[in-house]
């Protein structure tokens, strides 16, 4: 039998990291059971370990973050943060998949986890109306900036907030990553560097507003920076949160599109941050337009597989995922699937070059783009 | 009158074919010239294939034989090719850039206090005795004209599959050389060899490529290689998951094609990639996105699902070719 | 079993990629272009720290190079290595790979008490691969290269994994002794930031001249060098056709069918 090592400053570690929470587990398993990736971990196991200070297992990884099992768990364990905590532990002794290393040494050296040349950055914004005079900073993530076909949905969400007359202003290749793969890897150093110059950066637009692309970069302003000794310098909010209020607000109208869609929540802008109704609001204001929901919707939604640093460590397993959730959109009988998140369009994109649902994944704000053109 | 050495690389009797294009290259040159070209040879019990690299351009080989030099082994090679060097003077040196190759050359250049170009793509004799040399960099995108100015033998290495080998001459003149050895003197030793089957890419004709977009799934790519007669590659990505091993992903980190035809399945065309198709005679992509960066790189870009497209390909293929 | 010193030979390349060429100068525009380590001297450095980290000694990092890149020793430090050596000097500018190796090797001579030379197998910008080879020649030690592992058999001799074609074999060396290390046999360990600030901050990396090194400007630089670049051009990829077929896939198969037919007659 394997000796353990039992371990309370690690303990104590996870459970600060997990608001206290680890200790009200009381190891029903509802959690393995329920767990989207299930047979892939052992998710009950998991916070048994930390627990007790024992925390070796690289399958920490396997996890999407997508809190679904906390959904479920009878006593309201932050099950996420006691694994994100664990893995602060597990990267210190070296256990981290070398994948994930890789990206961290690109987010490094060029500001992005894809490894693209920082001096490309704005190159998406050409010709687009971004000024450098506006009180509304624009945060991209990385994927929005330089990923071909997320750039259809940075540039819509500039010409949709350019027809409301919002003013709005970018950092163009002073931007860079949101850290978000950074903190799913479990390293804190860098990341506290990282936050620490983006908000410098932000400080210098004194803007009043901070849009961002992707709920990743929201959960990491919002939620993560301020325990590295960041605070973002103005309030945070995704763009279907300011895009819903220019529409009732009256400030911008959306066209018409005829058409059945549903509306997949992300589980970074869901579950993690609240916010389900925003993107609703949204495509409920286009005339024409009928929503459906699919059977998991809102707080019980589920994962498109891509969250954790899944997406980046190339995680075969969470497809299985993602192949479930499109057959629950196609299931509804939508032309489309929408959504707000750049990871669970690539996705389900990538997804659907394999397998063949009679399906299209389009972004909230593509949508209503293309009722305004 | 000026001398040319090619070393020929050889494992086991096995003569390595990037040693016979440089050999035929070298003869060139010296036909133009006047010039004589000798093979260097070095291994075991291969003094009997030594006349026929004459066939492949040498004037005469000199042949070393000793157990120990059985298969490449970096000390007793350059031990014995510096000997024979400070011996008999040559003027130039050239070697296919193997990796065993460049091994060597790297050495013996110190050696001799004589300049080294690396993996030219190009190589010629200037009028006043130069070797001038197209040595690639930067990813290969670059390409710097080198001259020796200094030093003897004036030595190069040559980039695999850039010359063809050819049988244009008759029988090479044989010298066997006394082998001055110890073997106990050896600071480094083989303790042990595994090889596997393998396909060397660079030197095939016909290639089919899968990508991502295949899912990891090459039985079509396969299916269709088999029909045209093609060897198998892939993109790095595959290899990485496992699907393929490392020796046949192409890239600028693995293999760079020669070849004549290229069918390339679900490769979305990133930079790394795209260096090892750049010789390629004619690229045909199939890709279901019709703004992949492949497309630039390709002569032909099919716009569709590869799933759909190369069964029915296939299919043709099979009633016509 | 302890180690003494393992030197780490390093250089800063320019991300390929991003180099500009002008072909009207005819020269190469780097000022644009991210630089980075040389990607295979990372995995040389890996391999260093991994031998430190099961067999102890000290890791030693050396390049030959202009002082801006010194930031990138102190990265190597924040990743592991316990000291870094930086020869700059005017006269080493226009140095090919003769007087850059003899430089490498006087200055690990200099260093001292080395048992293994680690170095990449050659850099993403020149890519010649002949340095490593020169300076063990120089040094008068036995040389590996394409290695892939090492391994501390008994005090003085190690064994280690060479790539050959279509697989590999296992050498036994003597040490001292240089090895080559192959491009992605390892996954680099991202630095260690706290270290990385004290790097910054504190420690204080060895900056030497070719005189500290004894040698003269005439055995460097372009005086020194056996080959010289006549002239630069620009290897354009090939012109492609980019012809687009599209249509249902039954009409895009009899298309390709009918070129690949042509083309393999």
């Amino acid at each position: 039998m394997a000796r353990l090592r039992l371990d309370f400053e690690v303990r104590d570690r996870v459970m600060k990291h997990s608001y206290g929470t680890l200790s009200l587990c009381y190891q029903c398993g509802v959690c393995t059971a329920s767990c989207l990736i299930s047979p892939g971990i052992s998710v009950r196991r998991i916070i048994r370990e930390a627990q007790i200070g024992v925390v070796t297992r690289e399958d920490s990884w396997k996890c999407l973050t997508c809190r679904y099992c906390e959904t479920t768990c009878p006593r309201g364990v932050r099950i996420a943060d006691v694994i994100l905590g664990g893995r602060i532990v597990l990267y210190e002794r070296k256990v981290a998949p070398e994948k994930l290393v890789d990206t961290l040494w690109r987010v490094y050296e060029t500001g992005n986890p894809l490894g693209s040349p920082r001096r490309e950055r704005g190159v998406w914004a050409r010709g687009l109306s971004v000024e450098s005079g506006g009180d509304v900073l624009l945060y991209t993530c990385c994927m929005n900036a330089y990923d071909r076909r997320l750039q259809k949905v940075t540039r819509s969400l500039v010409e949709v907030l350019a027809r409301a007359g919002v003013r709005v202003t970018y950092a163009w290749d002073g931007e860079g990553c949101c850290g978000d793969i950074v903190y799913s890897v479990g390293e804190e150093y860098f990341l506290e560097e990282l936050a620490q110059g983006n908000v410098e950066v932000m400080e210098r637009f004194k803007p009043t507003l901070i849009v961002v692309t992707s709920p990743h970069a929201y959960n990491m302003l919002v939620n993560v920076y301020p325990r590295y000794k960041a605070k973002p310098p103005a309030p945070v909010v995704h763009y279907t949160q300011l895009l819903a209020e220019l529409i009732t607000s009256g400030r911008l109208k959306p066209g018409r599109l005829d058409a059945k869609v549903t509306y997949h929540d992300p589980c970074y802008l869901g579950r993690w941050n609240n916010v389900y109704e925003e993107p609703r609001t949204i495509l409920q204001h286009v005339e024409g337009l009928k929503l459906v929901e699919m059977e998991h919707n809102r707080s019980n939604s589920l994962c498109c597989g891509g969250g954790g640093g899944a997406f980046w460590s190339e995680n075969i397993e969470a497809r299985s995922v993602t192949r479930r959730r499109l057959r629950e959109a196609t299931a509804t009988e939508s032309q489309a699937m929408v959504t707000a998140c750049p990871y669970c369009i690539r996705m389900f994109e990538d997804e659907l070059k394999i397998s063949k649902y009679p399906l299209v994944v389009s972004d909230v704000v593509e949508v209503l783009a293309s009722t305004l053109r | 009158m000026r001398d040319i050495w090619v070393f020929i690389e050889q494992d086991s009797g096995v003569v390595e074919e990037s040693s016979l294009e440089v050999l035929t290259k070298a003869r060139e040159i010296a036909d133009a010239r006047g010039y004589l070209v000798t093979g260097v040879l070095l291994g075991r019990g291969v003094r009997g294939i030594a006349g026929g690299l004459g066939r492949y351009g040498a004037h005469r080989v000199i042949v070393v034989e000793h157990p120990i030099l059985e298969s490449y082994l970096g000390e007793p090679y350059a031990s014995v090719i510096g000997d024979l060097i400070g011996e008999r003077n040559p003027d130039y040196f050239l070697a296919s850039a193997t990796r065993n190759g460049r091994d060597l050359a790297g050495r013996l250049a110190v050696r001799f206090r004589t300049g080294l170009q690396a993996h030219v793509v190009n190589l010629d004799i200037a009028e006043d005795g130069s070797l001038v040399g197209h040595v690639p960099g930067f990813g290969g995108n670059i390409v710097a004209v080198v001259r020796n100015v200094r030093g003897r033998p004036q030595m190069a290495t040559v980039a695999l599959g850039v010359f063809r080998p050819r049988e244009a001459w008759g029988e090479a003149e044989v010298e066997v050389v006394e082998a001055k050895l110890d073997p106990s003197k050896l600071r480094a030793r083989r303790v042990e060899v595994v090889r596997r089957g393998y396909v060397d890419l660079s030197k095939s004709r016909r290639v089919v490529v899968g990508g991502m977009g295949t899912g990891g799934d090459l039985t079509l790519v396969r299916e269709l290689a088999k029909i045209i007669q093609a060897d198998v590659g892939v993109s790095r990505p595959l290899s990485d998951i496992g699907v393929a091993p490392k020796d046949i992903y192409i890239g600028s980190t693995g293999v760079s094609l020669n070849a004549d035809l290229a069918v390339i399945v679900g490769v979305s065309g990133a930079p790394h990639f795209v260096s090892g198709i750049r010789n390629v005679k004619t690229v045909i992509s199939i890709n279901k996105d019709p703004e992949a960066p492949i497309a630039e790189y390709s002569d032909y870009l099919a716009i569709g699902d590869l799933f759909e497209i190369i069964p029915k390909l296939i299919e043709k293929l099979r009633r016509g070719v | 079993m302890g180690l003494r010193n393992i030197v780490v030979t390093l250089k800063v390349t320019p991300k390929p990629e991003e180099i500009r060429f002008d072909p009207v100068t005819k020269t190469i525009d780097r000022s644009k272009a991210t630089n980075e380590i040389n990607p295979a001297d990372k995995n040389a450095l890996e391999m260093a720290l991994q031998l430190k980290d099961r067999y102890g000694g000290r890791v030693i990092v050396v390049s030959m190079g202009p002082p801006f890149w010194e930031p990138f020793l102190k990265l190597a430090v924040a990743m592991g290595a316990d000291d870094a050596v930086l020869v700059s000097d005017r006269a080493l500018a226009g140095s090919d790979t003769l007087p850059t190796s003899l430089t490498l090797a006087r200055a690990i001579q200099r260093i001292g008490d080395y048992d293994i030379i680690l170095a990449g197998e050659e850099s993403s910008d020149g890519g010649t691969g002949q340095v490593p080879p020169g300076i063990a020649e120089w040094l008068g030690i036995p040389h590996v290269t394409y290695i892939t592992s090492i391994e501390i058999i008994e005090p003085g001799k190690a064994r280690v994994k060479r790539t050959i074609k279509g697989g590999y074999e296992i050498l036994e060396v003597d040490m001292p002794f240089l090895a080559s290390v192959e491009l992605g046999c390892n996954t680099p360990r991202f630095p260690d930031f706290r270290r990385k600030r004290w790097a910054e901050r504190e420690f204080k990396l060895k900056t030497w001249s070719i005189a500290d090194l004894g040698l003269s400007p005439e055995e460097v630089g372009f005086k020194g060098s056996a080959t010289t670049v006549d002239t630069l051009m620009e290897l354009k990829p090939p012109e492609r056709l980019r012809s687009r077929i599209t249509g249902a896939p039954d009409e895009i198969a009899e298309e390709l069918a009918r070129i690949i037919r042509e083309l393999l007659r």
